[in-house]
């Protein structure tokens, strides 16, 4: 933690050298983040780009307390609600058929997944649910703090996440049943 | 564990660390952007704070600069005034002194002079009938003085001597080592006067009549008259023989 201190230092005295750094420590991992919540790859550079304008833009802000992780994910998290509270679809409600809450099949083919293929899946999720899924599962936000970051009722956070984790099993059973077909079809 | 909170396990141990290479353009993206920003909208309270604020600090470094000016060149006695700022000018007296004492204590031959003083030659250094020694206060005791001073310079009473300075090492009679500096003195009373006839002798004899105590109130006097009146008598005992008239600069 102390070396990403020295680092977020050296960018305060604007040098280019340690913002590079530093953008290379974080960056990989804040694209995943941005991917997460976006439907494709680039509006998440877009948010990516942004989201780290603002961290240089903002490093006087850093306490130096917390990790310097941390402290830029909620940066890029917060750009990327920002971006999609901007699109005025965010919270539509899709309706689902057939769908088994219980299904255990999906967490099993869940765990089977690569992390890029899990990636690709929450992106199809509609804006509304994915944003929830991510800050409820994935950042672990609260659904008061999910209901005060996108200026909804703590029963709409809670509904869009239930639809969103059915939405998630139903679009997994399809890949699911796509792979299996492919599959067959190419040793058939 | 519940089919929901295990779906939620395996999405965090998958995708919270999870790292994808972004593509190669974005840094520079935003470096250009970053670059490119507009600057930083001041309010214009803020504007006007910054611009009193720097009104003050160009007004304080004239002043600054009119004090060091006025203390180097007599003529400058006037502007000094102006700064009207006793306090900070008896400072700035005393920096310069401790600084010209410090610079005449490391010359070598100041002090190989001062090592052979011979004490039957300096009958004013003996100990009073008391056993008292006028010690002229020494360079960390005036750098203490300095620090310490809040005095208000019109409070202090006219004295005959404005200004003496020095440094002293008492330890041992023998090798007893002085340098005075005496600015301005204007002798009301039975003091000679050091106009280019006084001598060393008579100038020590008058310091060291007076105790310690007149000393320090002479050094706290300094800085009325320092800068208003430019005579100079600087000698060291040890430098010059006993009787012989020393540097007397304006």
């Amino acid at each position: 933690m102390e070396q990403h201190y020295a680092i977020v230092y050296k960018c305060l005295q604007n040098d280019r050298k340690a913002q590079y750094e530093l953008y290379e420590l974080f960056s990989r991992k804040m694209f995943a983040v941005c991917l997460r919540y976006t439907s494709d790859r680039d509006a998440a550079t877009d948010i990516l780009q942004e989201g780290f304008v603002k961290v240089f833009q903002n490093l006087s802000r850093f306490s130096f307390e917390g990790s310097v992780e941390g402290w830029i994910r909620r940066i890029i998290v917060n750009t990327a609600i920002d971006h999609f509270r901007k699109a005025s679809k965010l919270f539509t409600i899709h309706d689902l058929d057939g769908v088994e809450v219980e299904d255990t099949s999906a967490s099993n083919f869940l765990g089977k997944m690569e992390s890029d293929e899990i990636i690709k899946v929450i992106q199809k999720l509609p804006a509304g649910y994915r944003t929830v899924l991510n800050l409820y599962v994935l950042e672990e936000y609260s659904h008061k703090e999910i209901s005060a970051m996108l200026g909804i009722s703590e029963g709409t956070s809670k509904s869009q996440l239930a639809r969103a984790k059915t939405h998630l099993k139903e679009l997994l059973k399809r890949t699911e049943r796509t792979d299996s077909h492919e599959a067959s079809g190419i040793n058939g | 564990m519940k089919h929901q909170e295990l779906m939620d396990k395996i999405l965090k141990e998958k995708l919270i660390n999870h790292e994808v290479e972004p593509p190669s353009f974005v840094f520079e993206r935003i470096q250009n952007e970053l670059s490119d920003a507009s600057p930083v909208i001041v309010p214009w309270y803020r504007k006007v704070a910054m611009q009193r604020i720097a009104a003050a600090v160009s007004l304080l470094m004239v002043s600054g600069a009119v004090y060091w000016l006025s203390l180097s060149d007599p003529q400058g006695v006037q502007v000094a005034k102006v700064a009207n700022s006793a306090d900070t000018a008896y400072r700035i007296a005393l920096e310069e002194r401790i600084r010209t004492l410090e610079k005449a204590a490391e010359e070598s031959k100041f002090l190989s002079d001062v090592a052979s003083v011979n004490q039957k030659n300096y009958p004013a250094m003996q100990p009073t009938s008391n056993g008292e020694r006028h010690v002229v206060k020494s360079v960390s005791d005036l750098r203490t003085e300095l620090n310490e001073t809040t005095m208000n310079i019109e409070t202090i009473p006219t004295r005959e001597i404005a200004s003496i300075t020095g440094i002293a090492y008492t330890s041992n009679i023998a090798t007893q080592r002085y340098q005075f500096s005496v600015t301005e003195v204007d002798y009301a009373n039975s003091a000679p006067r050091p106009n280019g006839n006084s001598s060393a002798s008579t100038l020590l004899n008058t310091f060291t009549k007076l105790s310690s105590g007149e000393y320090f109130a002479l050094a706290k006097h300094k800085v009325n008259e320092f800068v208003t009146k430019e005579h100079y008598v600087n000698f060291a005992i040890g430098d010059v023989e006993f009787g012989q008239t020393i540097q007397l600069s304006k």
